[in-house]
Protein backbone atom coordinates (compact mmCIF):
# COMPACT_ATOMS: atom_id res chain seq x y z
CA UNK A 1 0.00 0.00 0.00
CA UNK A 2 1.96 3.26 -1.07
CA UNK A 3 1.10 6.79 -1.53
CA UNK A 4 1.51 8.33 -4.72
CA UNK A 5 1.50 12.42 -4.98
CA UNK A 6 1.80 12.11 -8.59
CA UNK A 7 -1.28 10.46 -8.90
CA UNK A 8 -3.21 13.24 -6.57
CA UNK A 9 -1.44 16.08 -8.53
CA UNK A 10 -2.81 14.59 -11.85
CA UNK A 11 -6.29 14.03 -10.19
CA UNK A 12 -6.39 17.24 -8.24
CA UNK A 13 -8.98 19.26 -10.74
CA UNK A 14 -11.06 16.23 -10.36
CA UNK A 15 -11.16 16.27 -6.71
CA UNK A 16 -11.48 19.59 -6.33
CA UNK A 17 -14.54 19.25 -8.24
CA UNK A 18 -15.32 16.22 -6.51
CA UNK A 19 -15.30 18.10 -3.07
CA UNK A 20 -17.41 21.16 -4.68
CA UNK A 21 -20.13 18.22 -5.54
CA UNK A 22 -20.21 16.68 -2.15
CA UNK A 23 -20.46 19.89 -0.48
CA UNK A 24 -23.40 21.36 -2.27
CA UNK A 25 -24.61 18.29 -1.78
CA UNK A 26 -24.23 18.07 1.92
CA UNK A 27 -25.41 21.87 2.15
CA UNK A 28 -28.45 21.55 -0.07
CA UNK A 29 -30.02 18.59 1.78
CA UNK A 30 -28.79 19.68 5.04
CA UNK A 31 -30.82 23.20 4.76
CA UNK A 32 -33.73 21.42 2.80
CA UNK A 33 -33.77 18.64 6.11
CA UNK A 34 -33.71 21.62 8.34
CA UNK A 35 -37.22 22.71 6.69
CA UNK A 36 -38.41 19.62 6.78
CA UNK A 37 -37.59 18.92 10.34
CA UNK A 38 -38.70 21.92 11.79
CA UNK A 39 -42.36 21.98 9.71
CA UNK A 40 -42.71 18.24 10.81
CA UNK A 41 -41.44 19.21 14.71
CA UNK A 42 -43.94 22.22 14.85
CA UNK A 43 -46.73 20.23 13.02
CA UNK A 44 -46.67 17.81 15.46
CA UNK A 45 -46.59 20.44 18.41
CA UNK A 46 -50.27 21.34 17.08
CA UNK A 47 -51.29 18.51 18.75
CA UNK A 48 -54.15 17.83 16.06
CA UNK A 49 -54.40 13.77 16.53
CA UNK A 50 -54.48 12.89 13.07
CA UNK A 51 -52.02 15.27 11.91
CA UNK A 52 -49.29 14.09 14.86
CA UNK A 53 -49.94 10.50 13.69
CA UNK A 54 -49.10 11.00 10.40
CA UNK A 55 -46.19 13.07 11.25
CA UNK A 56 -45.01 10.48 13.72
CA UNK A 57 -45.30 7.48 11.03
CA UNK A 58 -43.40 9.85 8.72
CA UNK A 59 -40.31 10.13 10.82
CA UNK A 60 -40.31 6.49 12.15
CA UNK A 61 -40.65 5.21 8.52
CA UNK A 62 -37.77 7.11 7.24
CA UNK A 63 -35.89 7.22 10.44
CA UNK A 64 -35.82 3.05 10.57
CA UNK A 65 -34.54 2.19 7.22
CA UNK A 66 -31.49 2.53 5.68
CA UNK A 67 -30.27 5.48 3.59
CA UNK A 68 -29.61 3.71 0.59
CA UNK A 69 -32.67 1.73 0.30
CA UNK A 70 -34.51 4.96 0.35
CA UNK A 71 -31.93 6.24 -2.49
CA UNK A 72 -32.87 3.16 -5.09
CA UNK A 73 -36.70 3.45 -3.84
CA UNK A 74 -36.44 7.12 -5.62
CA UNK A 75 -33.69 6.64 -8.05
CA UNK A 76 -35.17 3.35 -9.99
CA UNK A 77 -38.87 4.46 -8.42
CA UNK A 78 -39.34 8.20 -9.67
CA UNK A 79 -38.42 7.31 -13.21
CA UNK A 80 -40.48 4.38 -13.20
CA UNK A 81 -43.63 6.69 -12.89
CA UNK A 82 -42.74 9.39 -14.95
CA UNK A 83 -40.49 11.59 -12.95
CA UNK A 84 -37.47 12.59 -14.64
CA UNK A 85 -34.90 14.54 -12.12
CA UNK A 86 -31.22 14.46 -12.57
CA UNK A 87 -29.55 11.98 -10.32
CA UNK A 88 -28.29 14.76 -7.93
CA UNK A 89 -31.55 16.48 -7.34
CA UNK A 90 -32.38 12.46 -6.80
CA UNK A 91 -29.81 12.18 -3.91
CA UNK A 92 -30.32 15.18 -2.29
CA UNK A 93 -34.12 14.40 -2.21
CA UNK A 94 -33.36 10.98 -0.81
CA UNK A 95 -30.80 13.05 1.73
CA UNK A 96 -33.50 15.35 2.81
CA UNK A 97 -36.51 12.98 3.75
CA UNK A 98 -33.94 11.11 5.77
CA UNK A 99 -32.16 13.88 7.49
CA UNK A 100 -35.38 15.51 7.93
CA UNK A 101 -37.04 12.91 9.94
CA UNK A 102 -34.28 12.81 12.27
CA UNK A 103 -33.71 16.42 12.86
CA UNK A 104 -37.54 16.56 13.06
CA UNK A 105 -37.05 14.23 16.35
CA UNK A 106 -34.62 16.28 17.80
CA UNK A 107 -36.75 19.52 17.43
CA UNK A 108 -39.75 17.69 18.52
CA UNK A 109 -37.71 16.45 21.74
CA UNK A 110 -36.09 20.18 22.20
CA UNK A 111 -40.05 21.52 22.14
CA UNK A 112 -41.39 19.40 24.64
CA UNK A 113 -38.18 20.17 26.71
CA UNK A 114 -39.04 24.34 26.47
CA UNK A 115 -40.74 24.88 30.38
CA UNK A 116 -44.31 24.75 30.95
CA UNK A 117 -44.18 28.58 32.78
CA UNK A 118 -43.81 29.27 28.82
CA UNK A 119 -46.76 28.03 27.50
CA UNK A 120 -49.01 28.97 30.02
CA UNK A 121 -47.54 32.68 30.47
CA UNK A 122 -48.17 33.16 26.62
CA UNK A 123 -51.76 31.69 27.26
CA UNK A 124 -52.22 34.57 29.92
CA UNK A 125 -51.35 37.03 27.70
CA UNK A 126 -53.97 35.91 24.95
CA UNK A 127 -51.76 34.44 22.50
CA UNK A 128 -53.36 31.21 20.11
CA UNK A 129 -51.17 28.38 20.25
CA UNK A 130 -49.82 28.38 16.68
CA UNK A 131 -48.25 32.39 17.84
CA UNK A 132 -46.99 31.05 20.74
CA UNK A 133 -45.27 28.20 18.83
CA UNK A 134 -43.72 30.63 16.36
CA UNK A 135 -43.18 33.51 18.51
CA UNK A 136 -42.04 32.32 21.86
CA UNK A 137 -41.74 28.21 21.95
CA UNK A 138 -39.83 27.27 18.86
CA UNK A 139 -37.21 30.24 18.65
CA UNK A 140 -36.08 28.72 21.95
CA UNK A 141 -36.40 25.51 21.24
CA UNK A 142 -34.02 25.54 18.18
CA UNK A 143 -31.57 27.03 20.21
CA UNK A 144 -31.52 24.25 22.80
CA UNK A 145 -31.61 21.77 19.99
CA UNK A 146 -28.26 23.10 18.58
CA UNK A 147 -25.83 20.40 20.33
CA UNK A 148 -27.75 17.98 19.37
CA UNK A 149 -28.49 19.14 15.17
CA UNK A 150 -24.69 19.92 14.52
CA UNK A 151 -23.78 16.50 15.72
CA UNK A 152 -26.68 14.86 13.29
CA UNK A 153 -25.33 18.04 10.50
CA UNK A 154 -22.08 16.32 10.76
CA UNK A 155 -23.57 12.74 9.60
CA UNK A 156 -24.93 14.65 6.36
CA UNK A 157 -21.50 15.20 4.90
CA UNK A 158 -20.65 11.08 5.33
CA UNK A 159 -24.37 10.67 3.38
CA UNK A 160 -23.12 12.39 0.69
CA UNK A 161 -20.80 9.59 -0.46
CA UNK A 162 -23.56 7.62 -0.81
CA UNK A 163 -24.20 9.18 -4.07
CA UNK A 164 -21.33 7.74 -5.13
CA UNK A 165 -24.05 4.72 -5.80
CA UNK A 166 -26.33 6.70 -8.29
CA UNK A 167 -23.56 7.82 -10.39
CA UNK A 168 -22.73 11.56 -9.20
CA UNK A 169 -18.64 12.12 -9.28
CA UNK A 170 -18.49 12.93 -5.19
CA UNK A 171 -15.20 12.51 -3.15
CA UNK A 172 -15.96 8.63 -2.57
CA UNK A 173 -16.55 7.85 -6.86
CA UNK A 174 -13.38 9.82 -7.31
CA UNK A 175 -11.81 7.37 -5.00
CA UNK A 176 -12.92 4.34 -6.89
CA UNK A 177 -12.57 5.92 -10.47
CA UNK A 178 -8.47 6.35 -9.78
CA UNK A 179 -8.78 2.72 -8.01
CA UNK A 180 -10.26 1.02 -10.79
CA UNK A 181 -8.02 2.69 -13.14
CA UNK A 182 -4.22 2.55 -11.43
CA UNK A 183 -5.37 -0.12 -9.13
CA UNK A 184 -3.84 2.25 -6.57
CA UNK A 185 -5.88 2.96 -3.10
CA UNK A 186 -4.52 6.66 -3.11
CA UNK A 187 -7.64 7.62 -3.89
CA UNK A 188 -9.46 6.23 -1.19
CA UNK A 189 -6.73 7.87 1.27
CA UNK A 190 -6.64 11.31 0.28
CA UNK A 191 -10.53 11.22 -0.24
CA UNK A 192 -10.42 9.89 3.57
CA UNK A 193 -8.56 12.63 4.37
CA UNK A 194 -10.58 15.15 3.01
CA UNK A 195 -13.70 13.59 4.58
CA UNK A 196 -11.66 13.66 7.99
CA UNK A 197 -10.78 17.58 8.09
CA UNK A 198 -14.16 18.50 6.86
CA UNK A 199 -15.60 16.79 9.94
CA UNK A 200 -13.33 18.07 12.04
CA UNK A 201 -14.13 21.26 10.60
CA UNK A 202 -17.88 20.94 11.38
CA UNK A 203 -17.01 19.78 14.57
CA UNK A 204 -15.31 23.14 15.41
CA UNK A 205 -17.84 25.70 14.01
CA UNK A 206 -20.39 23.48 16.07
CA UNK A 207 -18.14 24.12 18.86
CA UNK A 208 -18.05 28.05 18.12
CA UNK A 209 -21.63 28.03 17.53
CA UNK A 210 -23.20 26.05 20.63
CA UNK A 211 -21.06 28.85 22.77
CA UNK A 212 -22.38 31.48 21.13
CA UNK A 213 -25.46 30.46 21.63
CA UNK A 214 -25.72 29.53 24.83
CA UNK A 215 -27.97 32.03 27.67
CA UNK A 216 -27.28 32.40 30.38
CA UNK A 217 -29.86 33.10 32.95
CA UNK B 1 -38.37 -7.94 -21.43
CA UNK B 2 -41.25 -10.23 -20.02
CA UNK B 3 -40.08 -11.36 -16.50
CA UNK B 4 -41.48 -15.15 -14.91
CA UNK B 5 -40.51 -14.40 -11.56
CA UNK B 6 -43.67 -14.70 -9.51
CA UNK B 7 -43.74 -12.78 -5.95
CA UNK B 8 -43.09 -15.94 -4.10
CA UNK B 9 -39.17 -16.64 -5.99
CA UNK B 10 -39.09 -12.60 -5.36
CA UNK B 11 -39.75 -13.19 -1.45
CA UNK B 12 -37.82 -16.26 -1.53
CA UNK B 13 -34.47 -14.89 -3.14
CA UNK B 14 -34.96 -11.80 -0.45
CA UNK B 15 -35.21 -14.18 2.26
CA UNK B 16 -31.96 -15.78 1.40
CA UNK B 17 -30.17 -12.40 1.59
CA UNK B 18 -31.62 -11.34 4.73
CA UNK B 19 -30.00 -15.00 6.26
CA UNK B 20 -26.94 -13.23 5.15
CA UNK B 21 -27.39 -10.28 6.64
CA UNK B 22 -28.84 -11.67 9.91
CA UNK B 23 -25.72 -13.39 10.07
CA UNK B 24 -23.49 -10.11 9.59
CA UNK B 25 -25.42 -8.45 12.06
CA UNK B 26 -24.61 -10.57 15.54
CA UNK B 27 -21.28 -10.80 14.89
CA UNK B 28 -20.84 -6.90 14.73
CA UNK B 29 -22.64 -6.27 17.65
CA UNK B 30 -20.60 -8.69 19.80
CA UNK B 31 -17.03 -7.13 18.43
CA UNK B 32 -18.14 -3.87 18.21
CA UNK B 33 -19.09 -3.85 22.26
CA UNK B 34 -16.15 -5.42 22.94
CA UNK B 35 -13.98 -3.46 20.80
CA UNK B 36 -15.83 -0.46 22.42
CA UNK B 37 -15.64 -2.00 25.61
CA UNK B 38 -12.02 -1.92 25.47
CA UNK B 39 -11.67 1.41 24.14
CA UNK B 40 -13.90 3.10 26.00
CA UNK B 41 -12.12 1.48 29.42
CA UNK B 42 -8.94 2.77 28.34
CA UNK B 43 -10.16 6.26 27.55
CA UNK B 44 -11.61 6.47 30.86
CA UNK B 45 -8.40 5.81 32.76
CA UNK B 46 -6.37 9.08 30.51
CA UNK B 47 -3.08 7.32 29.78
CA UNK B 48 -1.26 10.17 28.15
CA UNK B 49 -0.23 9.18 24.78
CA UNK B 50 -2.50 6.41 24.25
CA UNK B 51 -5.34 8.42 24.95
CA UNK B 52 -4.46 11.11 22.07
CA UNK B 53 -3.76 7.30 19.47
CA UNK B 54 -7.46 6.41 20.40
CA UNK B 55 -8.94 9.82 20.18
CA UNK B 56 -7.29 9.45 16.28
CA UNK B 57 -9.11 6.35 15.83
CA UNK B 58 -12.56 7.94 17.02
CA UNK B 59 -12.12 11.02 15.28
CA UNK B 60 -11.02 8.72 11.78
CA UNK B 61 -14.09 6.42 12.12
CA UNK B 62 -16.42 8.93 12.93
CA UNK B 63 -15.79 11.08 10.02
CA UNK B 64 -15.43 8.37 7.71
CA UNK B 65 -18.35 7.37 6.06
CA UNK B 66 -18.81 3.71 5.64
CA UNK B 67 -19.19 3.08 2.51
CA UNK B 68 -15.88 4.54 1.63
CA UNK B 69 -14.01 2.71 4.44
CA UNK B 70 -15.82 -1.00 2.63
CA UNK B 71 -14.68 -0.34 -0.17
CA UNK B 72 -10.34 0.84 0.69
CA UNK B 73 -11.14 -2.58 2.73
CA UNK B 74 -12.35 -4.77 0.49
CA UNK B 75 -9.94 -3.36 -1.92
CA UNK B 76 -6.76 -2.51 0.05
CA UNK B 77 -6.91 -6.16 1.90
CA UNK B 78 -8.31 -8.30 -0.79
CA UNK B 79 -9.65 -10.94 1.59
CA UNK B 80 -11.58 -13.64 -0.17
CA UNK B 81 -14.12 -13.64 1.79
CA UNK B 82 -15.80 -10.89 1.36
CA UNK B 83 -17.82 -11.57 4.52
CA UNK B 84 -15.29 -11.15 6.87
CA UNK B 85 -14.41 -7.33 5.26
CA UNK B 86 -18.20 -6.61 5.41
CA UNK B 87 -18.25 -7.44 9.55
CA UNK B 88 -14.00 -6.52 10.26
CA UNK B 89 -15.38 -2.89 8.68
CA UNK B 90 -18.62 -2.56 10.54
CA UNK B 91 -17.15 -3.37 13.75
CA UNK B 92 -14.05 -1.41 13.72
CA UNK B 93 -16.44 1.71 12.38
CA UNK B 94 -18.83 1.11 15.18
CA UNK B 95 -16.36 0.69 17.43
CA UNK B 96 -15.39 4.18 17.08
CA UNK B 97 -18.88 5.53 18.34
CA UNK B 98 -19.26 2.83 21.38
CA UNK B 99 -16.32 3.65 22.66
CA UNK B 100 -17.49 7.72 23.30
CA UNK B 101 -20.85 6.05 24.24
CA UNK B 102 -19.25 3.49 27.03
CA UNK B 103 -16.70 6.13 28.32
CA UNK B 104 -19.45 8.64 28.79
CA UNK B 105 -21.20 6.04 30.57
CA UNK B 106 -18.31 5.32 32.81
CA UNK B 107 -17.09 8.85 33.64
CA UNK B 108 -20.33 9.45 34.84
CA UNK B 109 -20.39 6.89 37.20
CA UNK B 110 -19.83 9.26 41.17
CA UNK B 111 -16.55 9.84 42.44
CA UNK B 112 -17.54 8.36 45.97
CA UNK B 113 -18.11 5.04 44.76
CA UNK B 114 -14.72 4.60 42.96
CA UNK B 115 -13.60 6.37 46.49
CA UNK B 116 -15.38 3.78 48.39
CA UNK B 117 -14.40 1.15 46.14
CA UNK B 118 -10.67 2.07 47.18
CA UNK B 119 -11.12 2.37 51.02
CA UNK B 120 -12.85 -0.99 50.67
CA UNK B 121 -9.45 -2.27 49.35
CA UNK B 122 -10.81 -3.54 45.62
CA UNK B 123 -8.05 -3.22 43.11
CA UNK B 124 -8.93 -1.20 39.89
CA UNK B 125 -9.29 -4.30 38.15
CA UNK B 126 -12.19 -5.25 40.71
CA UNK B 127 -13.79 -1.85 40.60
CA UNK B 128 -13.93 -1.63 37.04
CA UNK B 129 -15.46 -5.06 36.59
CA UNK B 130 -17.54 -5.50 39.67
CA UNK B 131 -18.78 -1.65 40.63
CA UNK B 132 -18.41 0.63 37.37
CA UNK B 133 -19.18 -1.87 34.41
CA UNK B 134 -22.39 -3.03 36.11
CA UNK B 135 -23.88 0.14 36.63
CA UNK B 136 -22.95 1.86 33.65
CA UNK B 137 -26.27 -0.29 31.36
CA UNK B 138 -28.90 2.03 33.00
CA UNK B 139 -27.14 5.27 31.78
CA UNK B 140 -26.20 4.27 28.29
CA UNK B 141 -29.07 1.72 26.77
CA UNK B 142 -30.59 4.66 24.73
CA UNK B 143 -27.28 5.20 23.15
CA UNK B 144 -26.21 1.57 22.84
CA UNK B 145 -29.85 0.87 21.12
CA UNK B 146 -29.51 3.96 19.19
CA UNK B 147 -25.95 3.14 17.99
CA UNK B 148 -27.44 -0.48 17.14
CA UNK B 149 -30.51 0.79 15.00
CA UNK B 150 -27.30 2.62 12.68
CA UNK B 151 -25.50 -0.29 12.82
CA UNK B 152 -28.14 -2.46 11.70
CA UNK B 153 -29.37 -0.24 9.08
CA UNK B 154 -25.33 0.36 7.56
CA UNK B 155 -25.70 -3.46 7.46
CA UNK B 156 -27.21 -2.49 3.64
CA UNK B 157 -23.93 -0.94 2.78
CA UNK B 158 -22.42 -4.74 2.28
CA UNK B 159 -23.94 -5.07 -0.49
CA UNK B 160 -21.76 -2.81 -2.58
CA UNK B 161 -18.35 -5.33 -1.96
CA UNK B 162 -20.79 -8.44 -2.93
CA UNK B 163 -21.50 -10.24 0.10
CA UNK B 164 -24.86 -11.14 -1.04
CA UNK B 165 -27.47 -9.65 1.66
CA UNK B 166 -30.63 -8.33 1.56
CA UNK B 167 -29.70 -5.14 -0.80
CA UNK B 168 -27.88 -7.12 -3.37
CA UNK B 169 -30.38 -9.54 -3.55
CA UNK B 170 -33.14 -6.64 -4.00
CA UNK B 171 -30.69 -4.97 -6.77
CA UNK B 172 -30.16 -8.15 -8.48
CA UNK B 173 -34.27 -8.50 -8.38
CA UNK B 174 -34.85 -5.42 -9.55
CA UNK B 175 -32.54 -5.54 -12.69
CA UNK B 176 -34.71 -8.44 -13.38
CA UNK B 177 -38.31 -7.18 -12.66
CA UNK B 178 -38.05 -3.59 -13.18
CA UNK B 179 -40.38 -3.23 -10.13
CA UNK B 180 -38.18 -1.38 -7.93
CA UNK B 181 -40.68 0.55 -5.39
CA UNK B 182 -42.07 -3.00 -5.08
CA UNK B 183 -38.91 -4.41 -4.25
CA UNK B 184 -37.10 -1.75 -2.10
CA UNK B 185 -40.49 -1.00 -0.19
CA UNK B 186 -40.15 -4.80 1.23
CA UNK B 187 -36.76 -4.70 1.40
CA UNK B 188 -37.15 -0.97 3.71
CA UNK B 189 -39.81 -3.18 5.69
CA UNK B 190 -37.65 -5.56 6.96
CA UNK B 191 -35.17 -3.00 7.95
CA UNK B 192 -37.93 -1.27 9.48
CA UNK B 193 -38.99 -4.09 11.45
CA UNK B 194 -35.72 -4.44 12.79
CA UNK B 195 -35.25 -1.06 14.06
CA UNK B 196 -38.41 -0.28 15.32
CA UNK B 197 -38.14 -3.24 17.33
CA UNK B 198 -34.58 -2.85 18.46
CA UNK B 199 -36.23 1.04 19.60
CA UNK B 200 -39.20 -0.39 21.58
CA UNK B 201 -37.04 -3.23 22.79
CA UNK B 202 -34.04 -0.78 24.18
CA UNK B 203 -37.55 1.15 25.90
CA UNK B 204 -38.22 -1.63 27.49
CA UNK B 205 -35.19 -2.52 28.67
CA UNK B 206 -34.63 1.02 30.57
CA UNK B 207 -37.70 0.62 31.99
CA UNK B 208 -37.30 -2.64 33.65
CA UNK B 209 -33.79 -1.75 34.37
CA UNK B 210 -35.25 1.42 36.38
CA UNK B 211 -37.93 -0.45 37.93
CA UNK B 212 -35.03 -3.15 39.08
CA UNK B 213 -32.87 0.08 40.40
CA UNK B 214 -35.91 1.27 42.59
CA UNK B 215 -36.47 -1.76 43.44
CA UNK B 216 -33.25 -2.54 45.41
CA UNK B 217 -32.24 0.09 46.93
CA UNK B 218 -35.66 1.60 47.66
CA UNK B 219 -35.23 5.00 46.34
CA UNK B 220 -36.21 6.50 43.18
Amino acid sequence: MEFSFRLIGTWLPKFIGALVVSLEAAVASGILALCVGSVVAFGMALRNRTLTYCLQVFTAVFRNSPLIVQLFFWFYGLPFIGIKMSSFFTGVLAITLNEGAFFAEIIRGSINGVPKNDWEAAESLGLGRGRILTNVIFPQALRNAIPALTGQISLVIKDTSLLSMIMIVELTRVGSMIYNQYFDLTGFIFAAALYVVLFIGINRASFVLENRSRVRR
Amino acid sequence: METAISFGEVLISLGRGALQTFRIVPLCVLFSLAGGMVLGIVQSRKIPVIREIINVYIVIMRGLPPLLLMMFFFFAFKLSIAFVTAVLVLSLYHTGYLAEIIRGGIEAIPKGQLEAAESLGLSSYSTMTKVVIPQIWYQIIPSLAGEYIVLVKDTALVSVIGVGDIMQEGTELMQLTYKPFEIYFLIGAFFFVICFSLQQLSGWAEKALRSKLVGSEGRA
